[in-house]
């Protein structure tokens, strides 16, 4: 599920590469006219879309929706993940739940979850969880089953067993997975809250859905560019806690 | 052979089928028990079954309208490998192509894809090249990641055997090919997980074809058994796509010991 | 200190017991002996060693140690591993105080006798580093050290010299010698080379298809650090003799 990258961090020729397509992007959309707005309108658009407040409300909401639905994901990912990998009976059952949930397309439920669960907070927050949690638990449970057995032993040998087991040797050893599970599902979560906001024109989906009704692109990129963001800082906080916390880790 | 090595060649204990049967059944028979209360909202196990015979066989509006979504993923899904594996090679064997590019790859694989569709309906209206395009919108990228991870990732030392033998040019490439081969393979699997989700958004984010009007018909008539039947009849295709592609990416990797 | 004994040990895997690790083991380890373990790979020396670390239970016979079946890992008995399993997370001294933290040391007393143990291996200046930052050799003294710290009645070693290059086996199998000489705890050691085997131990046990095929002593003085014993007459002898008990249980050494 995570591929291994040579290269993640800002360097010389990152600076480069990401200037060149700006510039690229910049000719490129002023030659285009409204098909292709050119960066400095994409960005001009979200700094009004700020400046007028447009864009306060469905960020508050979206980050709410975000935040409850991310955390339940975790909240229930985490330990589900946790048993698959450490019980070959749990990964029997539990696994057989969350695989054949894990390849169901959650954006083909919304109008059954319509059903379920109305157009409320519970929608939104069910849909970001259905999202993020099946990947969360898979992430851990790869992580669990990673954890080197010899490790474990050792534990053992030294006077570590039950719960003392998990806490002192199980948790830190897989520590860069549940971290990478935190990322992942963050992500995961996202995509679920802008799925769930444009299936019924809430939030940044009722911007988007106007912005494209009246051909604003200049907006509606600046509502996309405004979405990348959160996702890239959100996965950068995590992927800064996983070098400082699991920095041992030499993947 | 050691003890851990004659271990590992046990095949799976009866009771692992056992329990992962056993919790199959469990949940049918709990949800058949619940739909009957719940009434309107959750269709027992049996009405879906009958749905999904009466759609994709008898009647076969399910199936229609899988085929219809089915050519947009498959179109969007060539149209990603046609662009993400050279690309994503170009990156991965040139090490300043890959760092230029990296952080942009990055950024726009965390992109929620899904926030394009407005943009998609202003620049390609209601057409099927909008939803061709989303599916590959939705799929390039993990072949683009996964195929420049394999390209980077020839050991050196093979390169080093390989010049050793006398291989260069051409000769030298097709090694790098060769081991980069199981990783884009699995790029090209996973990249057809996502070209069927694309499908399905473009569906119900785009503009409705036969199989947005099936799920949107069913849910707002409250014919759930329909509704469900086409998610699990999705579920099998999204899986079958994975399967599929999945022999090739098995046939391609050189089997590991443990 | 303690001595070790194993009464027609059995040890199956799998319910069908297809697979037979241990298929009848008996000997005894006398009080502060060192004795070695060889035989070729699947011969059951590790699976031997784990049940007398406790990680293992015997599907019949026993494993007594101090004249008491084990049961389970205890603070009498430390391992020595081959690929080390030093905790990454921890560093040089954390690790070695590991065993001690489990057995209720106050954090004081468990600083200063990792320090003191870390200085034994002559590791006193890697007290903080990371195992990620250490050498084998070091790593593998580390491991050493965590063993020692919880001052064991038994040292338990599974080819613990295995993952390093052979100048480094050669400094470390001094070392140990060393160390032992000095400690005189019991040592159950275990090893696929002959010149270790013959060169660290009081007694040989061969070990092939999961039984007991031979007892050899060796009957070298001690102390052994001398850098020529290899070359003697003697050892080459008693080399000649093990690898003929050896062959005959299907491994050229």
């Amino acid at each position: 599920m995570s591929v291994s990258r040579r290269r993640r961090e800002l360097s010389p020729a990152a600076v480069v590469g990401v200037g060149a397509l700006l510039l690229a992007w910049e000719v490129g959309g002023r030659a285009t006219g409204n098909a292709l707005p050119p960066v400095s309108d994409v960005a001009g658009a979200l700094v009004s879309l700020y400046a007028s407040g447009a864009m306060l409300g469905p960020l508050a909401g979206g980050l709410t929706r975000l935040g409850l639905g991310f955390l339940a994901a975790v909240a229930v990912g985490v330990p589900v993940g946790a048993a698959m990998g450490a019980s070959d009976a749990a990964d029997a059952t539990l696994g057989t739940y969350v695989a054949v949930l894990f390849v169901t397309s959650v954006s083909s439920l919304l109008p059954f979850l319509i059903l379920l669960a109305g157009t409320g907070l519970g929608f939104h927050v069910s849909v970001v969880f259905l999202f993020a949690v099946f990947h969360v638990a898979l992430t851990v449970r790869d992580g669990v089953r990673s954890v080197d057995p010899g490790l474990l032993r050792a534990g053992r040998v030294f006077g570590a067993d039950g719960a003392t087991l998990v806490r002192q040797v199980l948790l830190p050893a897989s520590l860069p997975f549940l971290l990478a599970a935190l990322r992942v599902g963050f992500v995961r979560a996202v995509k679920g809250v802008v799925v769930a906001e444009l299936w019924i024109y809430a939030g940044f989906g009722s911007l988007l859905r106007s912005f494209q009704q009246f051909s604003r692109t200049d907006a509606a990129l600046a509502v996309v560019v405004q979405l990348m963001l959160l996702a890239v800082l959100g996965s950068g906080l995590i992927r800064a806690a996983e070098r400082r916390y699991a920095g041992w880790g030499a993947r | 052979m050691s003890v851990r090595d004659r271990l590992s060649r046990l095949p799976p204990t009866p009771g692992e089928w056992t329990l992962r049967a056993g919790a199959v059944l469990f949940a049918l028979v709990v949800w058949q028990a619940v739909a009957g209360p719940a009434g309107l909202l959750v269709a027992p196990p049996t009405a879906v079954a009958a749905a999904l015979v009466e759609g994709l066989v008898t009647g076969g509006a399910l199936r229609g309208a899988l085929a219809g979504a089915m050519v947009h993923a498959v179109a969007g899904y060539l149209l990603a490998v046609a662009v993400g594996v050279p690309l994503g090679a170009a990156m991965g064997a040139s090490d300043r192509l890959g760092a230029a590019l990296d952080p942009v790859v990055d950024a726009l694989y965390a992109t929620p894809v899904v926030a394009l569709a407005p943009l998609f309906i202003v620049w390609f209206g209601l057409s099927d090249t909008g939803k061709v395009a989303l599916v590959f919108a939705f799929a390039v990228f993990v072949v683009l990641v996964n195929t420049e991870a394999g390209v980077s990732d020839t050991p050196e030392g093979l390169v080093r055997a390989a010049r050793a033998y006398g291989l260069s040019g051409v000769g030298l490439y097709r090694v790098h090919l060769r081991s980069a081969l199981p990783q884009v393979a699995t790029g090209l699997r996973l990249g057809a997980g996502r070209a069927v989700r694309g499908a399905v958004a473009a569906e119900l984010f785009l503009f409705a074809g036969d199989l947005g009007q099936y799920l949107i018909d069913a849910g707002a008539t409250f014919q759930v058994a329909r509704l469900l039947a086409g998610v699990v009849a999705l579920s099998a295709l999204g899986v079958l796509a994975l399967a599929v592609v999945g022999l090739f990416e098995r046939a391609v990797t050189p089997p590991r010991g443990t | 200190m303690a001595d070790l004994a194993a009464r027609d040990l059995v040890k199956t895997y799998d319910a069908g017991g297809s697979v037979r690790a241990l298929e009848g083991v008996s000997f005894d380890v006398a009080d502060g002996e060192f004795v070695v373990v060889v035989g070729p790979s699947g011969s059951g020396k590790s699976t031997l060693l784990s049940a007398f670390a406790g990680l293992v239970e015997p599907t019949a016979g026993a494993a007594l140690v101090g004249g008491e079946p084990v049961e389970g890992p205890g603070p009498d008995r430390a391992v020595v591993f081959q690929s080390f399993e030093l905790f990454p997370w921890r560093t040089a001294r954390e690790n070695v105080a590991f065993g001690l933290e489990r057995m209720g040391v106050p954090a004081d007393e468990r600083r200063e006798r990792a320090d003191r143990q870390l200085e034994r291996v002559g590791l006193a200046d890697h007290a903080d580093r990371y195992p990620g930052t250490l050498s084998g050799g070091q790593q593998q003294r580390v491991g050493l050290a965590r063993a020692l710290a919880v001052d064991p009645d038994v040292l338990l070693m599974d080819e613990p010299f295995g993952a390093l290059d052979a100048r480094t086996r050669a400094t470390q199998r001094r070392e140990l010698l060393h160390i032992w000489e000095r400690e005189g705890t019991t040592v159950l050691f275990v090893t696929h080379d002959i010149d270790e085997a013959l060169l660290l131990g009081d007694r040989v046990l061969v070990l092939g298809g999961g039984r007991l095929v031979d007892s050899v002593d060796v009957g070298f003085e001690r102390p052994r650090g001398g850098r020529d014993l290899e070359l003697t007459d003697e050892f080459l002898a008693a080399k000649r003799r093990l690898r003929e008990v050896l062959r005959g249980v299907g491994e050229s050494a």
